[in-house]
């Protein structure tokens, strides 16, 4: 099991190929495993700032995310990835987007023992300085977490690349998959809300009415009534910036062009 | 899976196996994901094409009788019916009109396929798109449930349906390389058409998305005039216009 584990951190294309050649059942619950200890770990010192409660709610949570994103989203990854010629099958498509979520798993989980130090270490929430660790706490968090989905990427990435026929299709399938997983991500994030605890707000596993309102609507009005005319402008800017996060995966499929005939 | 290009370029890879003419459903539909070029070939060599459209045509209307299910969720009450009826007549009615169009744009590929090929081709087609916005109705379901703008809504839905019939009709142009043309050009006009029709239907059909004291609405509109009112920041005034009326 050892060798499985560091075989997918390290993303060599014959061990990651290996997997998707043979989508056993085995492989799926490993790698459902390490999601649901890595996210649940990290999700724990998540939630533990705000209170133990908030705590378990988050280790709860942040696996249900990942799982509940792929459940949606499977058969249509599944179409998505046959209508574009990768030549993965339903299982196949699902494994490797399992093991992308799993390798982010790895990476949060392992830095989950910072994150709970940090927790511990941050103003409580009810003290005077609690909104400005909460804010500490996003930013920290949300770099985390970008990390971690950029390199899960760039390894979903070095897969597609090794079992699809040309680097055209691979960046095409991955396009779809993560266009598709961060468009429900986002929705679904915003349904299981609360995740920071905001210190003024009571703990609950969910908010009231969670599915009142989407994720788009609502970050599009705080937009307009933060920045008025210059919404669009910020919005374009945010593009850009998570275009600019993911440039290792675009150097990764322009190499690949460039290496394969 | 494929193999990679590297491994061997020398073996080609192994060929799928030949569809039959008395195929199961479920044996159809995954030729129709993984291999369509094998389901091209029984296209052309079927001596029971019949059997084949109505197998497809099962496909087609469960999946748009359940996409329109989901359409009509954001409402409820009657748009639980009324959403996939309209939505199933919609888009064969659709689809009717436009197969006279879809034969001359063929023929003027330059291929030999005949008018029965076509419609087998067309049906494929239907039933990939259908099974396209299968696999995206959980994700309006979601919004439907979360939402209550009908712009963003209507946004989302149509995104999807453009999404999915440039996948299903992609069976066309596969259709058409199957039978040994490069040149897809008019197939792909014609496929321009066939959106701006069923684009024009859902406005002809309206409404699909939120509620109305009557089945159909009477006044006839272009439905970018109708879009461009839905999605104005002064759509409560067009509404009180067009009530007042």
């Amino acid at each position: 099991m050892r060798d499985e584990f560091t075989g997918l951190l390290r993303g060599a294309p014959h061990e990651l190929r290996k997997w998707l050649e043979n989508p056993t059942a085995a492989r799926g619950r490993l790698t459902a495993l390490i999601i649901i200890a890595g996210f649940g770990s990290y999700g724990l010192t998540v939630g533990l700032w705000r209170a133990p409660e908030m705590g378990a709610y988050v280790a709860f949570k942040m696996p249900a995310l990942i799982f509940i994103t792929l459940a949606s989203n499977s058969l249509l990854n599944g179409i998505l990835g046959l209508l574009l010629g990768s030549g993965l099958g339903f299982k196949q498509s699902l494994l490797a987007q399992l093991m992308s979520f799993a390798v982010a798993a790895m990476i949060l989980g392992a830095l989950a023992p910072v994150t709970f130090f940090m927790a511990l270490n941050a103003p409580s929430a009810d003290s005077a300085g609690a909104t400005a660790a909460h804010a500490n706490f996003l930013v920290t968090h949300t770099a985390l977490i970008a990390f971690a989905g950029v390199m899960a990427n760039v390894h979903l990435a070095r897969m597609l690349i090794a079992t699809t026929p040309n680097t055209r299709i691979a960046g095409m399938t991955i396009a779809a998959w993560i266009g598709g997983n961060a468009f429900m991500g986002a929705q679904f994030s915003w349904i299981l809300r609360p995740f920071f605890g905001t210190p003024t707000i009571e703990v609950a596993f969910l908010r009231d009415h969670p599915m009142q309102g989407t994720f788009y609507e609502t970050v599009w009005s705080s937009l307009r009534s933060s920045t008025g005319d210059y919404a669009l402008f910020v919005l374009f800017i945010a593009g850009f910036i998570l275009l600019l996060l993911h440039a290792p995966l675009i150097k990764l499929l322009r190499k690949s062009t460039t290496s394969k005939p | 899976m494929n193999k990679p290009e590297n491994q061997s370029s020398t073996t080609p890879p192994p060929l799928p196996p030949p569809l039959k003419d008395d195929a199961p459903l479920l044996s159809i539909f995954e030729h129709l994901l993984k291999h369509p070029f094998s389901l091209v070939d029984n296209i052309r060599n079927n001596e029971k094409p019949g059997g084949l459209i109505l197998k497809l045509s099962l496909v087609i209307v469960a999946s748009l009788l359940l996409f329109g299910i989901t359409l009509g969720s954001f409402s409820f009450h009657e748009q639980l019916w009324a959403a996939p009826v309209k939505t199933l007549f919609g888009v064969l009615f659709s689809a009717v009109i436009c197969l006279p169009s879809l034969y001359i744009f063929t023929a003027l590929t330059g291929t030999s396929l005949k008018l029965i090929e076509i419609v087998q081709g067309l049906a494929s087609a239907l039933a990939l798109t259908g099974a396209l916005l299968l696999g995206f109705a959980p994700v309006l379901w979601v919004f439907s449930q979360s939402s209550e703008s009908q712009p963003f809504f209507g946004f989302l839905v149509i995104a999807t349906w453009l999404i999915s019939v440039l996948f299903g009709t992609g069976f066309l142009m596969k259709m058409l390389k199957g039978s040994g043309t490069e040149n897809s050009g008019p197939v792909k006009i014609w496929v321009g058409i066939f959106l701006l029709v069923t684009l024009q239907m859902s406005t002809t059909l309206r409404p699909l998305i939120g509620r109305s004291d009557t089945f159909f609405t009477t006044e006839k509109r272009f439905f970018l005039q109708h879009w461009g009112e839905e999605m104005s920041p002064n759509r409560e005034e067009y509404r009180e216009v067009e009530e007042g009326r």
